[in-house]
């Protein structure tokens, strides 16, 4: 027996022998062990303050072009056709069904003698169990000095009230009867939002994407296509309108076409508002506002808009929507030469989009903060996390002065004692992905939760770990390299997510049994699903002021389209979740410390 | 006047072996488009002649140094567009298109090449003297001689250059207008404005040079140069009407005749009856129900030509013209300019029967193309399985020295697409080869495809050039690497140098001589201080020169 205890104790103790030179890190190690809780504290909220500060003029910067080509505002507008608009609205809007609309789409576009071709598509939606078809209409101008290298996309969406598909025409008008296009123009007219865009995309590309996609081929290229407006007009006379440019998975356009089309605004003297802030350029809370609002639909990565789709592809889109209050000032003539004027002004383009910015945050529509200022908060908060490490590295294989100054450091890790929790980590990811990729069910979130929930109450009968230094230092190095990993893909994501995070975790130490149940109950509010339901409740108490509607219906029904986005159009929200913030908080989880007084005796023993 | 006809009666028995005729040749397509194909040619029964009254001197001298036997010249803005403007012999690939037939022996066929390019790009203004060996191919069996050429067509004597990116201007067509007999002066080409002909939806210029039967000559061959231009108008875009007049396309009329030309005529071919058209100036002859003809060889100041035309049915919607049988398009397919990607072609055949074709590709170097993934499958009607070319010859490309000839013979089955497709991978590129607009991409040269149409005449149709983004590099960083990099070494190396060749070596203050001043100084200090205790002042002086920095020699005496 004793034999094989030994060979078991072979097999799963490892003695790890660290080589440390402490002698010229003394003074920083000292420092660093006696006063960290300061240190983190410090570096944390240096780090707040610092993401606050972005809503500052100072930290924040003013927009501008970088793209000299690109001339916003500089060409002559030649669009007189609002009466054409206006007419084909009344003819438009008299026909009823989809299939008369496609109709006439097609005839108008016919009539100036653009290639027309129509492309069936068919999304099948796994979790909702539902089937989504459809068409998209497409027509490519043929730029006449040019062979077909390169293409622009102004694209719409057929809906009950489409008011940018009476423009599209007019604008076809205008453009057939000039010469001055270097560039082919797609009009693309789809159906079922951004499915349609997407079966779109997919298609022109000749690429296959999602298996739930199934689309008719595009047999009709132009060239490459450099960027992509997104029109949506639920009403034709309008006060101002809102810029969508948030993309699939939080990534953004160049910020060159973001500025073009609002120096085109600032021409035409029509306000643009970015998405949901309320205003143009605010003070400093109501930049704080627009901030969070902004940086909200960046870190769910979700589709808020059609012109969302383009962005995997590699090309540059923004959607325009437009929205009226009572004045009602602008109308078919404002709308066509802003339309005219951003197609013109992209046609400019000698080369693709790649001076500028893709990487930055928008308090508002004037200003903007670029990567090398948001990622110093960001590191701040991830390196009170870091300093953590360090103290529990460099407390845990202490064992008082030697006279060497290089010594060997004995740590035993129990293998079994780190296999269990981390077994129980990955199998809390794991089984959140498998049941979303087997159980297609719209019941789906419940079953997730329950699921969660066996997980949470296993982990809670833990026995508790003598070494719990080496395993919270590892569990922290952990969560900082996910958040680094993550920073580099979604920033706003990360900012969201570490905020509460990293502060829970480096609120977890022994303790006695009440503290020990107000950590746990911490740990519970920033479990990755918990906080998304947080975060949305706290977003619609903020945000929107008159929502009617349980949350708890809205949030089912968001759930189940992020765990669908994924197999079909391509979000990988999901998967973050699923792989990479789950595990860590599972990890962090079962990982129970000893009591106070357990920890006290034994260094007095020492 | 008179003097000119003394001179023409004059000059004409000599000049009898060479003639000149001009061609205009006006096509309606479906889509409303007007084609205005412009052919000048000229021929001459000697060969080998040093002097000529017709045909242009500067391109004869350089075909004769050159052995050249024939040649052929497109410079192209924008795309023929065979679907909506059917099959045309003058159709060229957008940018530039230069393939040249040697005679001659072999080995000196590189260095022939080499100098009718930079002659030929001189003559024209273009810049065929760019063309390098990247962009140079042989293929075996798509580009075939049009006229006699002594090697039977063996590729090794021929050289074709693609330059998709060129750019066509009137810098070029000056030089070309200079070719021509009359020059722009009279005759058909005095119709030719450049602001008006570069408003078109496509235009291409030609030289095209061959040798050609001779009957009752002495020689059996005798050139034939034919100039053309080819244009494709939009009256609708221009006027918002389908009519169209001399006036209104070339915004010029014919008044005056080229007096050294045999024929001139203006051929109009409709694509609706002749009694829907209302067709100005009357005198014209019907050569059938839907084609007209005017003869523009006696045209004078009192008598000017400008056809005008107006059609009764004012609808500007494209018409259903007749289907173009074969059809070819290139496109790429991918997904980010950091992936691979594939390149496509797509085949149309709505014939009821099958037909072969000859498809020549040519991929530049840094498209690394993988040929292992080369695939030709049925999408339509149908997805089947995939088709066997039926043959194929390739030649590997050279990093830096040639591009990919993929020449594929296939046949398409009937009413059916065809997808030829095959990966490659874009390379990153040396850091100097990049052009100074390198986020533009570059263009794949565009596809010849050959094949013979239904009156046994042989077509060639030319697809697009796909543009593919290349990976770049931040251009800047070299320059902040050099900067960085030269900063550190200017600090390090002063320091470490001066540390590695200067030793301190210590000298006493009164061996080191000293210049008058000094000494002076120093008396004058001496004598005022007057205190013999003061420490003795030491200098340190270096291998060359003698520092300022004061070191002392032995431990100064405690006080």
């Amino acid at each position: 027996k004793q034999w094989y205890q030994r060979r078991v104790r072979g097999v799963i103790v490892h003695k790890m022998k660290i080589l440390m030179n402490r002698s010229r890190a003394k003074k920083f190690e000292k420092l660093l062990t006696s006063k960290n809780p300061y240190i983190c504290a410090l570096l944390y909220i240096a780090g707040v303050v610092g993401i606050a500060l972005f809503a500052d003029l100072r930290v924040n910067q003013n927009t501008f072009v970088s793209e000299n080509a690109l001339l916003p505002g500089y060409v002559v507008t030649k669009y007189q056709q609002h009466a054409t608009a206006a007419s084909y609205e009344r003819e438009f809007s008299q026909i009823s069904d989809d299939d008369s609309k496609k109709a006439w789409i097609i005839q108008k576009f016919q009539s100036y003698g653009l290639e027309v071709y129509t492309q069936n598509f068919t999304v099948n939606r796994p979790l909702r169990g539902d089937k989504l078809t459809g068409d998209n209409i497409y027509a490519i101008y043929r730029a006449p000095k040019v062979s077909s290298t390169e293409s622009l996309v102004f694209s719409t969406s057929l809906k009950d009230i489409q008011h940018a598909v009476p423009l599209m025409m007019s604008l076809c008008q205008l453009i057939t009867r000039q010469t001055i296009w270097a560039k082919d123009i797609i009009f693309l007219v789809s159906e079922q939002e951004e499915y349609g865009i997407g079966a779109w995309l997919q298609a022109y590309h000749d690429v296959i994407t999602s298996p739930h996609i199934t689309a008719a081929p595009v047999l009709a290229h132009s060239g490459a296509i450099q960027a992509a407006l997104h029109l949506d007009m639920p009403v034709f006379s309008f006060d101002r309108l809102r810029m969508f440019v948030e993309a699939i998975n939080g990534q953004l356009p160049d910020i060159d076409l973001v500025v073009l089309v609002r120096q085109i605004c600032r021409q035409e003297k029509m306000q643009l508002l970015l998405h949901n802030s309320p205003h143009d350029l605010g003070d400093f809370g109501g930049n704080l506002l627009g901030l969070h609002a902004n940086m909200a639909w960046q870190a769910s990565g979700g589709i808020h808009f059609p012109s969302a789709l383009y962005h995997p592809y590699n090309i540059h889109a923004v959607g325009i929507r437009t929205e009226n209050s009572y004045r009602n000032r602008y109308t078919w003539q404002h709308m066509g030469r802003f339309t005219e004027s951003v197609l013109r002004s992209v046609n400019n383009l000698e080369e693709q989009f790649h001076t500028a910015y893709y990487f930055y945050l928008m308090p508002c529509i004037e200003r903007f903060v670029c990567l090398s200022v948001y990622m110093v908060p960001c590191g701040l908060i991830l390196a009170a996390c870091a300093a953590r490490v360090l103290c529990l590295w460099f407390k845990c294989g202490y064992k008082g002065e030697t006279e060497s100054n290089m010594f060997f450091t004995d740590i035993e890790v129990k293998v079994l004692d780190c296999a269990y929790p981390a077994l129980l980590a990955i199998s809390l990811g794991l089984l959140n992905e498998l049941i979303s990729k087997w159980f297609t069910h719209q019941n789906i979130p419940y079953l997730l939760a329950t699921s969660q929930l066996i997980v949470i109450t296993l982990g809670v009968f833990l026995k508790s770990i003598s070494d719990w230094r080496l395993h919270q230092a590892f569990i922290l190095l952990l969560h900082v390299l996910t958040l680094v990993l993550l920073c580099m893909l979604n920033i706003s994501l990360t900012i969201f997510y570490a905020l509460p995070t990293t502060l829970v975790y480096m609120l977890q130490f022994p303790s006695n049994k009440l503290v020990r149940v107000l950590q746990r109950l911490l740990l519970l509010a920033v479990n990755p699903l918990v906080l998304v339901v947080l975060y949305t409740y706290l977003y619609v108490y903020l945000q929107l002021d008159n929502y009617q509607g349980s949350v708890l219906s809205d949030l089912h029904s968001e759930i189940t389209s992020v765990v669908e986005s994924r197999e079909t159009l391509g979000v990988w929200s999901w998967s973050a979740y699923a792989y990479l913030l789950l595990p860590v908080w599972g990890l962090q989880w079962t990982l129970s410390f000893p009591d106070e007084r357990i920890e006290e005796k034994k260094k007095k023993e020492e | 006047m008179l003097l000119l006809i003394c001179f023409m009666l004059l000059t004409s028995p000599f000049s009898c072996e060479e003639l000149y005729s001009e061609n205009l040749q006006i096509t309606h397509f479906p889509d409303h488009k007007v084609g205005a194909a412009f052919t000048f040619t000229s021929t001459s029964s000697e060969v080998n002649r040093q002097h000529f009254d017709i045909l242009p001197r500067p391109l004869v001298s350089i075909l004769l140094s050159y052995q050249v036997e024939e040649l052929q010249l497109q410079l192209t803005q924008g795309l023929w567009r065979d679907k909506q403007w059917g099959y045309s012999h003058l159709a060229a690939p957008p940018g530039g298109h230069f393939l040249v037939w040697f005679g001659g022996t072999a080995d000196d066929v590189e260095s022939r090449w080499i100098n009718v390019r930079n002659s030929i790009s001189g003559i024209t203004c273009a810049s065929l003297g760019a063309l390098s060996t990247e962009d140079t191919v042989s293929p075996r069996h798509s580009l075939k001689p049009t006229g006699l050429t002594s090697k039977q067509g063996n590729s090794t004597f021929m050289r074709y250059g693609v330059a998709p990116a060129e750019v066509v201007c009137t810098e070029n067509l000056t030089p070309w207008l200079k070719l021509l007999p009359c020059g722009a002066r009279s005759g058909l080409a005095s119709l030719l404005d450049a602001s008006k002909l570069y408003d078109t939806a496509y235009h291409s210029l030609g030289i095209r040079a061959r040798r050609v039967a001779c009957e009752g000559c002495q020689q059996k061959s005798s050139w034939e140069i034919r100039l053309t231009l080819s244009l494709v108008f939009s009256p609708v875009q221009l006027t918002d009407r389908r009519g169209w007049s001399f006036k209104t396309m070339f915004g010029r009329t014919l008044v005056n005749s080229c007096p050294v030309s045999s024929s001139t005529l203006v051929n109009v071919r409709f694509l609706e009856d002749l009694d829907t058209v209302e067709l100005i100036p009357n005198e014209h002859e019907a050569v059938s129900n839907r084609e007209v003809l005017f003869d523009a060889g006696n045209i004078t100041q009192s008598k000017i030509l400008n056809v005008y035309c107006r059609f009764k049915n004012k609808d500007t919607t494209p018409m259903t013209g007749p289907i173009t049988p074969i059809l070819a398009h290139t496109y790429i397919s991918r997904q980010s300019s950091s992936s691979s990607g594939y390149l496509m072609t797509l085949f149309t055949n709505s014939h009821p029967y099958p037909v072969k074709i000859l498809y020549l590709q040519i991929v530049p170097w840094y498209l690394r193309t993988y040929l292992h993934t080369l695939s030709l499958k049925q999408i339509l009607p149908e997805e089947t399985g995939s088709l066997q070319p039926d043959d194929m010859w390739v030649k590997l490309a050279k990093d830096r020295s040639h591009p990919y000839t993929i020449e594929t013979a296939l046949t398409i089955p009937a009413d059916s697409t065809v997808k030829f497709s095959v990966q490659f991978e874009p390379l990153m590129l040396r850091w100097n080869e990049y052009p100074p607009d390198a986020h533009h991409g570059r263009n794949v040269p565009s596809g010849v495809v050959t094949f013979w149409g239904d009156n046994k005449q042989l077509i060639r149709m030319y697809t697009e050039t796909p543009l593919v983004y290349l990976p770049t590099p931040d251009f800047s960083m070299p320059f902040n690497v050099l900067c960085l990099v030269s900063t550190v070494i200017a600090i390090v190396y002063g320091s470490i140098f001066s540390l590695t060749t200067k030793s301190l070596v210590c000298i006493k203050e009164t061996e080191v001589k000293q210049g008058l001043l000094l000494q002076l100084i120093n008396a004058i200090r001496g004598a005022l201080k007057q205190d013999p205790s003061a420490p003795s002042k030491t200098l340190t002086q270096g291998d060359s020169a003698v520092t300022k920095t004061k070191a002392e020699c032995e431990p100064p005496v405690p006080e």
